[in-house]
């Protein structure tokens, strides 16, 4: 039995283990923080035995087969690209003081914006947050500050490459190649352009409204800016250069329990280990420290994808068979662009959005093309519907800076924030304060613009 | 401390707030008083709302402390005719009072709230339904992206009740942490003339 079988097969209620997994990312750090900090490995744990268990003992050879799918080509790759920008981000610390103009604020974020791509979403933002807190110490109104660098820097920025954000990462490793995403070059500008736009007048806006003395004080008067740990720099050139090898050359493949890898994804693998490794061994442990830099991220990242990686299963197989699976009311729902771009999009902002890109793929998948094996069908979808794609992988990205609970470093950035003593908004106050009146509207004339 | 009242002005706030300026400049005084609208003073009773409602911007508060408050209210008596200016109401002002909330993640905004709302309060001031937790979590771990958990977070509410100027000092503190949510200013007293 294929994957393809399994698909028709399952009933809709399989897929309340992916939703309770999710659900609970996104609503346990807000409504129990310390009982979540304390068990979240054991409710990953339970959500992906209620999937397993039952899967493996329904379908035998078939599920095992998919879960050893999932594990060797999205899940253990996924996690080894983030451990290794991680640690290599993680080793790079901008020393010294700027002061928080609203031009200097806004070029930090433009900065954040076309570093994010490059080195991921978490690594600009946990790499220029803290100069972004120090340049601003003095100022009275920071908060939307911060909630600016979020928009940009955790979420909007990480769209122009696979390394910038994890669901591209994703789409990557399912077949899309290196330099598609430049193609929505376009639909990033616009949508930068538009929220640092609407930042500068904010910015402005709270200036105006700040003491004589601190607007009237000249620059330059602080500490030198300087860059601490810089030879981390050669480190992620050697990710990217590896991540793009993979997607360039074919050097056969070999079977890894069961599953057919292609070596180049290994060379990757082994190439991303040993960056990871160079940048732990040569970075001053001081540096590190400045940075706050532990392990529990990654840890958390490793145990929760796991379960997202298991508990996803049952779902791609149902919306890869598209109408002839149980989610077929799903694949009808969706059918243009648009709706692509706006369902993959609000889905993003509550739920972490590279299992969403990864849900809105195969359900455009198996819309378009079902029955057609996953690569072919991704090439096809380049070919011949790209402003499907281009509206799945923007929506995903983009939206995930609605809320606090739409991407990873968006809560990074709230906690060290609020331990500098910026009072930031509620889950509530950040969403009718700033994503409302700012974000929808420039995703609505993006729709106009890129996918009506 | 000085005793203080509430006038109720009915007129334009401009008119108002140029005709104040004059009777201080007047004396030789700069400052003195507040108006209500600078220090979020709550709307009153219901028929006061609604009459808000109808005449919007109508009616205005100046609380000041009494030998100013008085002869102001004079002197509106006596010149505020002529430019639509009319006190309605002058009460004294025999206590006022303010909700504040504030949750704060270091220990060094913890003090300065304390301090500002807590210990250091001016003479007659004291803090009622007061509610105050510490919660120290030595196993975050640092800023997290999915389970996040604060090291220090320090909770506290309450109400800050007193003579009006100590409260008022308060609620100008309250205002410049960032962390703590001030409420509405609610007085209360007792009308010396309408």
């Amino acid at each position: 039995m294929h994957a393809e079988d399994l698909g028709t097969l399952l009933p809709t209620w399989s897929a309340i283990p992916f939703a309770g997994m999710l659900l609970s990312i996104a609503l346990f750090p807000l409504l129990a923080p310390a009982f979540w900090h304390h068990h979240y490995p054991k409710v990953s744990a339970a959500w992906s035995a209620v999937v397993i268990v039952p899967f493996a003992l329904a379908h035998g050879a078939p599920a095992l087969r998919e879960l050893a799918h999932v594990a060797v080509v999205d899940y253990v790759p996924f996690i080894i690209l983030l451990g290794a920008l991680f640690t290599i981000g993680g080793g790079i610390y901008v020393r010294g003081g700027l002061r928080g103009t609203p031009w200097v604020n806004g070029t930090l974020m433009l900065i954040g914006t076309l570093l994010a791509s490059w080195v991921g979403t978490t690594g600009a933002a946990m790499l220029l947050v803290r100069p972004l807190l120090r340049a601003n110490r003095e100022r009275r109104h920071r908060a939307h500050t911060v909630v600016f660098f979020i928009f940009l820097v955790a979420n909007i920025g990480g769209a122009l490459t696979p390394l910038g954000d994890p669901p591209l990462f994703l789409g990557f490793l399912h077949g899309v190649p290196f330099f598609w995403t430049f193609a929505i070059w376009k639909e990033m500008l616009f949508t930068a352009g538009a929220v640092l736009g609407a930042y500068l007048l904010f910015d402005l806006h709270w200036w105006r409204r700040e003491d004589a003395l601190l607007r009237a004080r000249p620059a330059g008067a602080g500490e030198p800016i300087r860059v601490e740990g810089w030879h981390n720099v050669f480190f992620l050139g050697g990710v990217l250069a590896a991540v793009i090898l993979s997607g360039t050359v074919h050097l056969g493949e070999v079977t890894i329990l069961g599953v057919a890898q292609q070596v180049q994804n290994l060379v990757r693998d082994a190439i991303l280990l040993l960056m990871l490794a160079a940048s732990w061994r040569t970075t001053p442990r001081r540096v590190r420290e400045e940075n706050q830099f532990t392990w529990e991220p990654i840890k958390e990242v490793a145990i929760l994808f796991a379960g997202i990686f298991a508990t996803i299963i049952p779902v791609l197989a149902m919306l890869r068979v598209g109408e002839q699976g149980a989610l077929a009311f799903v694949i009808r729902a969706v059918r243009e662009p648009a709706h692509f771009f706006w369902a993959s999009g609000i889905l993003s902002s509550f739920l972490d959005n590279a299992p969403t890109y990864l849900t809105f793929l195969s359900t455009a998948l198996g819309r378009l093309y079902p029955g057609v094996t996953e690569r072919e069908a991704i090439h096809r979808l380049i070919a011949e519907n790209h402003a499907f794609l281009q509206a799945i992988a923007t929506g995903s990205v983009f939206m995930g800076a609605n809320t606090y609970i739409g991407n990873a470093p968006n809560f990074m950035v709230k906690s060290i924030a609020e331990e500098a003593g910026v009072p930031m908004p509620s889950f509530f106050g950040y969403i009718l304060r700033y994503s409302l009146p700012v974000l929808i509207p420039v995703f609505a004339l993006a729709t106009l613009i890129f996918f009506a | 401390m000085a005793e203080w009242h509430e006038l109720v002005v009915e007129g334009t706030e401009r008119t108002l707030r140029a005709f104040v300026a004059g009777f201080l400049a007047g004396r030789g005084e700069h400052a003195g008083g507040v108006f209500g609208s600078d220090v979020a003073l709550a709307a009153g009773s219901l028929g006061e709302r609604l009459r808000a409602l109808f005449a919007a911007g109508s009616h205005h508060v100046f609380l000041a402390p009494a030998p100013l408050a008085v002869p102001l209210a004079q002197a509106l008596g006596e010149r505020g005719r002529e430019l639509g200016l009319a006190v309605e109401r002058r009460r004294l002002v025999e206590s006022a009072r303010f909700s504040f909330r504030a949750e704060a993640f270091s220990r060094e905004v913890a003090a300065q709230i304390r301090g500002a709302l807590l210990t250091a309060l001016p003479a007659g001031v004291r803090v009622e339904q007061r509610s105050e937790k510490e919660e120290s979590h030595p196993e975050a771990h640092g800023p997290e992206p999915f389970a996040p958990l604060h090291e220090y977070i320090y909770r506290v509410s309450g109400d800050i009740v007193g003579p009006l100027e100590g409260v008022l000092e308060v609620w100008q503190r309250a205002r410049t942490l960032e962390f703590v949510e001030a409420g509405s200013l609610h007085l209360e007293g007792k009308i010396l003339s309408a």
